[in-house]
């Protein structure tokens, strides 16, 4: 076998090992008493939980090495070995009759297959290439955490991504979707185990089956994504959460408050899952008449070790606990609340889809969504009559509140957990239409091959298409396999070749960071990479939208402080280049006790007031009457003329200029500005660079084919840049 | 009374939990920046055009009628028009560059484009030979409206008609626009 195989094996194998021996010590020091393969599957999902933690501790000790991993591999290993927790657990689940388990085993067996060898294959979805591994290989190359900020992803809670970085150093990118892959098949073994226990063991493997067939579920699972791993999680969740209302053993609680936190920290919209457990416990507890603080100080503290770490770093790094959302609640020069709808929408948390076609589109067609259930989706409304049973109630709960979210929001993210737990709810309630589930099964057995799949799905829905056995053996070159069908692989090499490490690397295409060791900072995902980008946009665009001078005429005051405010609610970004003041015909030179601020986005107020063109000053979300940008004296200033250089179309006409008197009141000073077209200067173009320099840029990516790449290659002397690499579509510039 | 103790001990890690996540809401944004070093535009002269070629991808937005498009090279038939989004200003050259086909050429001999900015003539270039022509002329500023794009026709003439289609064919354009 080649070697390569038997790494990336080891990789995955090390890490699921640890996750079970860290769950295996956790569930044993807790007494808790589970039977046969449901405490293997729930200590896997329980000791990944840990096994994150640690991995962000190391990373935060810049410790993320292989030693270190080997180590606690061998650590966690042996005392699970010292303590004699190896062996199974003594009790066993209820037996699964012999036609069930057929059918049950009979399609996981050749699914697993399929989905095996594409999980082992090279990694060419573009999330997996971009953020998911990206930032695993990013953390590898500093040993942990880097303080920087140039990808809004990188403040994502990465609760997976952490055990993707302990496969990473022995099998790279194969070995992490592998560990992904191990959550795929936790889940349907899971969904399983629960039937068994709860004595509804056709509807769950009917859930099961549907589940893990449904080809979206098998893509997702068999990528270095965490869709899978998330919905996987809850269900764990919902499993502990169930055994302990069955059991009243409160010790479950923490490995349920563990569970609830590690799906946050896999996926901001694993919320819901702690939401649901503190509902579900309250619930439980008050109708027993018993007292619930303590219940939810243990759920809510166990929850708090696994999300707690990635909000503290938020907090601390990117000044928003919650970054990338929330940026309008904590404000901060990191991220603009501009991106947030981009980034929901890469993460698959939004979508401008119609919502009318979105149960279409995910169960059968898969066009401009993430992936296709099968037809088996659009049943899921007959799951409601399972509301006759306590189980099928408790199912429904949390399958309507993930269902409605993924409609309302048009979330793709959120169908998987629908899924999960609609599933065996549809079970639950077709269970007593005798062969109703066998032929169901059987159908949805056939319908999810890739083959068929083709058959309804559109042609460019994403999904498995093939069995790609060559290429998870090596026998083609992953170099080779990758040049061809990951777009930017390419680019992502000659980066790798030609910038230095340590640089930091703008680039304004789309390259699979997987692939590459270097500091790339897209030009869409931090707020640095749009500024930027407006700065370069300003020089290329001075021609076809050039600015507007806006100027505002008044009698002669004397003001502490003046402001361009905005009054109206126009439907563009508000920018303003250059805000400059005037006292009879003259502009008053600005001096460096002057103060600057501006609501909102109060960080980038400078940009304004740098004497520069291509610089500005943007609110970077939707603008609202009352933004303003604001100058202020350090004594009492006449001034009789305000002029603001800024973008076209922007509303000028609904700006107005306040001054604030001597009396500390803001007053009225000018509406109704006089604009005109501005004409740029030349030296744009070096303007320009050096402020991506003052940045922290030392590199550019861009397109050549297009402006203004096109532009940048033909004068790249004006520019300053000089060209270290030209490739088919794109060209690597180093900034002079 | 040890269950009392761990009650008040869990309490307070509550409480401190709810204190941790109260003050992550008490985010402190600075009122005001200081006046940032002034930046100096840099004396250069930069070479300033608006060109566009018929492989850009947004080449649509600019032609107005009769230029396909699709190819580096694109064949015009009867009043090709193109609109450019540009400012009058001072040196303004317009700059066309152009193939006459030999095919076309043996059926029609010279052709003749005229070109015309916003409805003023700007100049003709008589083409005799198969190959490629570059049409360049200073453009007065004041055909130019603040505001407005500039439409420009260049019109061939004789047109070659095709003898299968009736398809009527004039030059091939290459690139086009303006420099100043």
């Amino acid at each position: 076998m080649n070697v390569a195989i038997l790494q990336i094996l080891y990789g995955a194998l090390l890490t699921v090992i640890t996750a079970w021996s860290l769950g295996k010590v956790l569930v044993k020091t807790l007494r808790i008493r589970l039977c046969r393969l449901e405490e293997d599957l729930l200590a896997f999902l329980t000791g990944s939980a840990c096994l994150s933690v640690i991995v962000f501790a190391l990373c935060c000790l810049h410790l993320a090495r292989r030693g270190a991993f080997t180590i606690l591999f061998v650590a966690s290993l042996w005392l699970v070995y010292w303590r004699n927790w190896l062996r199974p657990a003594k009790e066993r689940l209820p037996r699964v009759p012999r036609v069930w388990l057929c059918l049950f085993v009979a399609p996981f067996a050749v699914y697993t297959f399929l989905y095996f060898f594409n999980a082992l294959a090279p990694q060419i979805s573009p999330d997996a290439a971009g953020y998911h591994l990206g930032n695993v290989i990013r953390w590898w190359a500093d040993r942990g955490f880097d303080h920087k900020t140039s990808s809004a992803f990188a403040n994502l809670p990465q609760g997976l991504e952490m055990l993707f970085l302990f496969a990473f150093p022995f099998g790279k990118h194969s070995a992490s979707s592998l560990v992904n892959f191990s959550f795929l098949l936790a889940l349907p073994w899971l969904m399983l185990c629960y039937g068994r226990r709860f004595g509804m063991v056709r509807p769950f493997v009917f859930g099961a089956v549907l589940v893990y067939l449904s080809p979206a579920v098998g893509l997702l699972g068999a990528t270095s994504s965490n869709d899978v791993a998330m919905a996987c999680v809850l269900f764990g969740l919902f499993y502990v959460l169930e055994v302990w209302g069955a059991t009243g053993n409160d010790r479950l609680l923490w490995l349920a408050g563990l569970l609830a936190g590690f799906a946050c920290a896999i996926n901001y919209a694993a919320a819901m899952g702690v939401v649901f457990s503190v509902a579900f416990v309250s619930w439980k507890l008050l109708h027993a008449r018993k007292p619930v603080g303590l219940a939810l100080v243990a759920l809510l503290t166990s929850a708090a070790i696994s999300i707690a770490p990635w909000i503290v770093k938020n907090w601390l790094w990117a000044n928003n606990p919650f970054s990338p959302f929330f940026n309008s609640w904590f404000p901060n020069p990191y991220v603009h609340v501009w991106s947030e709808n981009s980034l929901a929408i890469s993460l698959g948390l939004w979508s401008t889809t119609i919502r009318q076609e979105l149960p279409f589109l995910w169960s059968l067609r898969g066009s401009s969504v993430q992936g296709i259930f099968g037809p088996w989706l659009l049943l899921t409304p007959l799951a409601l009559l399972a509301v006759r049973w306590k189980h099928g109630r408790h199912l429904l709960s949390i399958a309507v509140v993930f269902g409605l979210l993924a409609i309302t929001q048009r979330a793709f993210a959120l169908v998987l957990p629908f899924a999960v737990f609609a599933a065996p709810a549809l079970g639950l309630a077709v269970q007593n239409t005798s062969g109703v589930l066998a032929l169901l099964l059987v159908l949805h057995s056939l319908m999810s091959w890739p083959r068929s799949v083709g058959r309804f799905a559109d042609p460019q829905a994403w999904r498995i298409v093939d069995i790609p056995v060559a290429r998870s053996l090596r026998s083609i070159p992953d170099d080779r396999y990758l040049m061809r069908w990951l777009a930017g692989y390419p680019l992502a090499r000659t980066i790798e070749q030609v910038v230095p490490e340590n640089a930091n690397v703008l680039t304004l295409l789309p390259v699979p960071r997987a692939y590459t060791t270097r500091r790339l900072w897209s030009h869409a995902e931090s707020a640095a990479g749009e500024l930027a980008f407006q700065s370069i946009e300003t020089v290329h665009q001075s021609v076809t939208h050039p600015l507007d001078e806006i100027r505002f005429r008044f009698s002669p005051q004397s003001v502490r402080a003046i402001r361009v405010v905005q009054t109206a609610r126009p439907n563009e970004l508000w920018t303003v280049n250059e805000m400059r003041v005037f006292s009879s015909g003259a502009e008053i030179p600005r001096r460096s006790t002057w103060r600057l601020s501006a609501r909102p986005n109060p960080y980038e107020a400078a940009r304004a007031f740098d004497n520069s063109e291509v610089t500005a000053w943007s609110p970077w979300q939707a603008v609202e009457p009352g933004m303003y940008l604001e100058e202020d004296f350090d004594a009492a200033t006449p001034v009789d003329q305000l002029l603001v250089l800024g973008g076209m179309d922007q509303g000028s006409a609904s700006l107005r200029v306040d001054g604030l008197g001597a009396d500390g009141q803001w007053r009225k000073l000018a509406t109704n500005p006089e604009i005109f077209v501005h004409l740029s200067p030349p030296g744009l173009r070096q303007a320009a660079v050096e402020d991506l320099k003052s940045l922290g840029f030392d590199y550019i990516v861009i397109g050549s084919r297009e402006d203004p790449g096109r532009d940048m290659l033909r004068y790249r002397s004006y520019w300053r840049m000089t060209l270290l690499r030209e490739t088919e579509d794109a060209c690597v510039f180093r900034l002079n | 009374m040890r269950i009392s103790s761990n009650r008040r001990l869990l309490s307070s890690r509550f409480g401190l939990f709810i204190l941790i996540f109260g003050l992550i809401g008490c985010e402190l944004v600075p009122e005001s920046f200081p006046m940032p070093a002034q930046r100096h535009i840099p004396d250069a002269s930069d070479p300033n055009y608006f060109l566009v070629r018929f492989t850009d991808s947004d080449i649509r937005e600019y032609v107005v009628r009769d230029i396909q498009t699709g190819g580096r090279l694109c064949w015009t038939s009867d009043h090709p028009e193109m609109k450019f989004p540009i400012q009058p200003r001072a040196g303004l050259r317009f700059n066309m560059h152009f193939w006459i086909h030999s095919r076309t050429l043996t059926d029609t001999g010279p052709v003749t484009v005229v070109v015309r900015i916003n409805d003023h003539t700007l100049g003709s270039m008589k083409c005799d030979h198969d190959g490629s022509y570059l049409f360049d002329r200073p453009v007065p500023s004041e055909w130019l409206k603040p505001g407005e794009p500039a439409h420009v026709l260049a019109e061939s003439s004789p047109l070659w008609i095709s003898p299968t289609d009736g398809a009527h064919l004039g030059y091939l354009m290459e690139e086009i626009g303006f420099r100043w």
